[in-house]
């Protein structure tokens, strides 16, 4: 009842504001109500959906929404346990439970514990037993010691892994859906008497565990050097971690840039990547189909890519970035289709330092976060590289992180969607001028998204609405997927409000 | 036969009572032992003592309690030693330092209320800002009494150090009221503003 009062005076519904609902002969968006919060909120997370009820996360305060969007119940999340206090450290939402992980630093013991609990989803308090998971030595209580959680693709299996401070060694603890331990293996190091980093990891529902990685000399190592001082690396753990297989994945005379591992229907292991060569220094795109349980490869290819291929925009030549544009895009999603083709996207992203000094002895730090131009990639089968396109996109912001900036994807049937802020005069030029950034400024900003083919790779890129409209930002990069929907939160300062995009097939 | 057969059934009442404290009293342990650090995260009480005040010949020690997360209450004694002089800013007894320099010693009482910007926490520090009220009486071998009080600001850093230890640095600025009690001119009344530099060493209990 405190709490109920509490919500009902900090959040206050703005009717107004009600629901609103978009659609064109592409995609269906449907808005929810407005809400506005006493403090700015800095994160805010959709957790997903059970049953006919949404549950967000904003800053130590779970929300819950009903189909329509409207909110039903907020509550903030207590981390005292008796008189001690606890700190938040991730929550997720797996098999109709919502789980809070919180941990502890006990000084005398010296040890860092972690703990789950459940969420009652009517209440949204936490209910049942405090259950300890994954404990580490600590040496000092204030630490910044990270427990990784990672989950299956159909959340039925859970990895915590973390890697002590100043340690070769990795523990890996597996759970099932309601976090009951499967199997551990503590103090490992996979790189033998060498450096190991973890590059990626894949946790499939049989709690069989694949992890890829960089087997490297700790002296002198620098990852895009060069390959011959360092090599990939896959390990998988079978039979509740009882078999261990590893084996040397070999990208001779290749410097791998970026890399994302997933599991596919067939359960194989994709692995696809961005690549140069040292020498000729050619750029392309590596797609590895590896089988899961022998490491044998299926199918490999390096698909190399014109030159300047992965380049700056015009006007940010003059930045000399200092090493090839490569280096600057990342590998975000890998969608993998029914027939077994696969669609990769990388974006450009990078960010940029600036140093301003007011003398006599006082200095300004400025971070500009820049999200760019997004290439998509589509292999065959076999791994041969069918088409690439580019979506121009330039997303520039100042000391946020980037908060609004990148994109959410969806896949539906033969379509990929792509929803990102941008800049309206984008979609009023002519090809010729150049492309306008997006900067978080309210009359500027549309919220836009491209249409793209995957069998002949045709895209369509339209304006969804103004953001002026609607009064909020997305937040592409906290988007969920939701079978095919995606649920993204809109934001503004202190308002928010959720959105749901649904791409619509056969049209016309 | 009626008083056995309850006697009885309290037995089993009994036993089974203390089997479901068993049950609940263990499952409650098995979590409280991870969070069990002998109370030195829950402390709220801290005490303190000031360590460079004893070259001029006031030893202060004091008690701090955190009362909600944020604010703080402390109360202190002061003893004065019979070397005892007052701070730097108080010239005119610098200036006369023959005349001042023994006492016959006194007592004082100390209390602050401070605001933290954060409950301090192990190796952080934390800031706070702070009102202070203090007063101290003495006596001069001329059998003169003096009494100052003390009403300022203060501003201070606060650092954990250890499982127990703590280290307040705090600085500010004061208003100090001066009272002379002497046999020919009573109750004269002089002030001005004096400056505020303190290191304490703290412990939690």
């Amino acid at each position: 009842m405190k709490h109920y009062l509490i919500s009902l005076i900090f959040l206050v519904p703005l009717f107004t504001n009600a629901q609103n609902e978009y659609h064109n002969n592409m995609i269906d968006m449907f808005w929810g109500e407005e809400v506005v919060s006493v403090h700015k909120q800095k994160q805010v997370r959709v957790l997903g959906q059970i049953d006919e009820h949404y549950f967000i996360f904003t800053d130590g305060r779970l929300e819950k929404y009903d189909e329509n969007f409207e909110l039903l119940k907020s509550n903030p999340i207590n981390l005292m346990y008796k008189k001690y206090h606890q700190k938040f450290e991730q929550i997720l939402l797996s098999h109709e439970k919502i789980y809070l992980f919180t941990s502890y630093v006990n000084i005398k013991l010296k040890k860092k514990f972690l703990f789950v609990q459940q969420i009652n989803l009517n209440t949204l308090t936490r209910v049942g037993q405090l259950k300890k998971v994954a404990e580490v030595s600590v040496k000092k209580a204030f630490n910044d010691q990270k427990f990784h959680i990672i989950n299956s693709k159909t959340n039925k299996a859970h990895l915590i892994f973390y890697v002590p401070k100043k340690s070769k060694e990795i523990n890996f603890l597996v759970f099932d859906y309601d976090f009951n331990e499967i199997w551990r293996k503590e103090n490992i190091n996979l790189g033998k008497n060498q450096g190991f980093d973890i590059e990626q990891l894949c946790l499939d529902d049989e709690y069989n565990l694949h992890v890829l990685g960089i087997v490297h000399d700790f002296k002198n190592f620098k990852k895009y050097k060069s390959y011959k001082e360092y090599f990939y690396q896959i390990t998988s753990f079978f039979k509740k971690g009882a078999v261990e297989k590893t084996n040397k994945v070999a990208f001779d005379n290749y410097i791998i840039v970026n890399v994302k591992m997933v599991l596919n229907k067939n359960k194989n292991l994709l692995i696809s990547g961005t690549y140069i060569t040292e020498k000729e220094k050619k750029e392309g795109v590596l797609y590895l189909k590896m089988n899961k349980n022998s490491h044998q490869i299926v199918s490999q290819k390096f698909n190399d890519l014109p030159s300047n291929f992965f380049k700056y925009h015009i006007y940010e030549k003059s930045l000399s970035r200092g090493h090839p544009a490569i280096f600057d895009y990342l590998l975000r999603n890998l969608h993998i289709h029914d027939n077994g083709e696969v669609t990769v996207i990388i974006e450009q992203h990078y960010v940029v330092e600036e140093v301003e000094h007011y003398p006599p002895a006082r200095m300004m730090f400025y971070y500009h976060y820049h999200y760019n131009d997004l290439i998509l990639f589509h292999y065959d089968i076999k791994g041969d590289l069918i088409w690439n396109k580019r979506i121009n996109k330039r997303q520039v912001s100042h000391n946020d992180g980037g908060y609004f900036s990148s994109y959410a994807s969806v896949q539906k049937d033969k379509d990929i969607y792509l929803v990102y802020n941008d800049h309206h005069k984008n979609y009023k030029k002519k090809e010729s001028e150049k492309i306008h950034s997006f900067s978080n400024i309210m009359h500027n900003g549309v919220i836009a998204f491209t249409k793209i083919d995957i069998e002949t790779g045709k895209m369509v890129s339209d304006v969804f609405t103004e953001v002026k409209k609607l009064d909020v930002f997305i937040i592409p990069k906290q988007a969920k997927l939701i079978e095919d929907e995606l649920i993204m939160l809109g934001k503004k300062g202190r308002h928010h409000r959720l959105v749901k995009i649904k791409p619509i097939i056969n049209q016309q | 036969m009626y008083v056995q057969s309850i006697n009885n059934s309290m037995k089993y009442l009994l036993s089974f009572c203390y089997f479901l404290y068993l049950i609940v009293g263990k499952a409650q342990e098995s979590i409280d032992h991870y969070f069990d650090d002998g109370g030195i995260s829950s402390s709220t009480h801290v005490i303190k003592f000031n360590c460079f005040s004893p070259v001029n010949g006031a030893y202060t020690l004091s008690l701090e309690k955190f009362v909600g997360q944020r604010l703080s209450l402390e109360g202190g004694v002061t003893y004065l030693a019979n070397y005892y002089r007052p701070e730097l800013s108080d010239l005119k007894t610098w200036s006369n330092p023959e005349l001042y320099f023994k006492t016959n010693g006194g007592l004082g009482y100390l209390t602050q209320v401070k605001l933290h910007n954060a409950m301090p926490k192990h190796l952080t520090l934390s800031r706070s800002i702070g009102m202070l009220f203090r007063q101290r009486f003495y006596e001069l071998p001329t059998l003169e009494q003096r009494t100052h009080t003390d009403i300022g600001l203060i501003f201070g850093l606060y650092q954990d150090f250890g499982r127990r230890i703590s280290i307040d640095y705090e600085t500010g600025f004061m208003y100090r009221s001066y009272t002379y009690t002497r046999v020919v001119d009573q109750n004269q009344i002089n002030g001005n503003m004096i400056g505020l530099l303190t290191i304490r060493i703290g412990m939690k209990i």
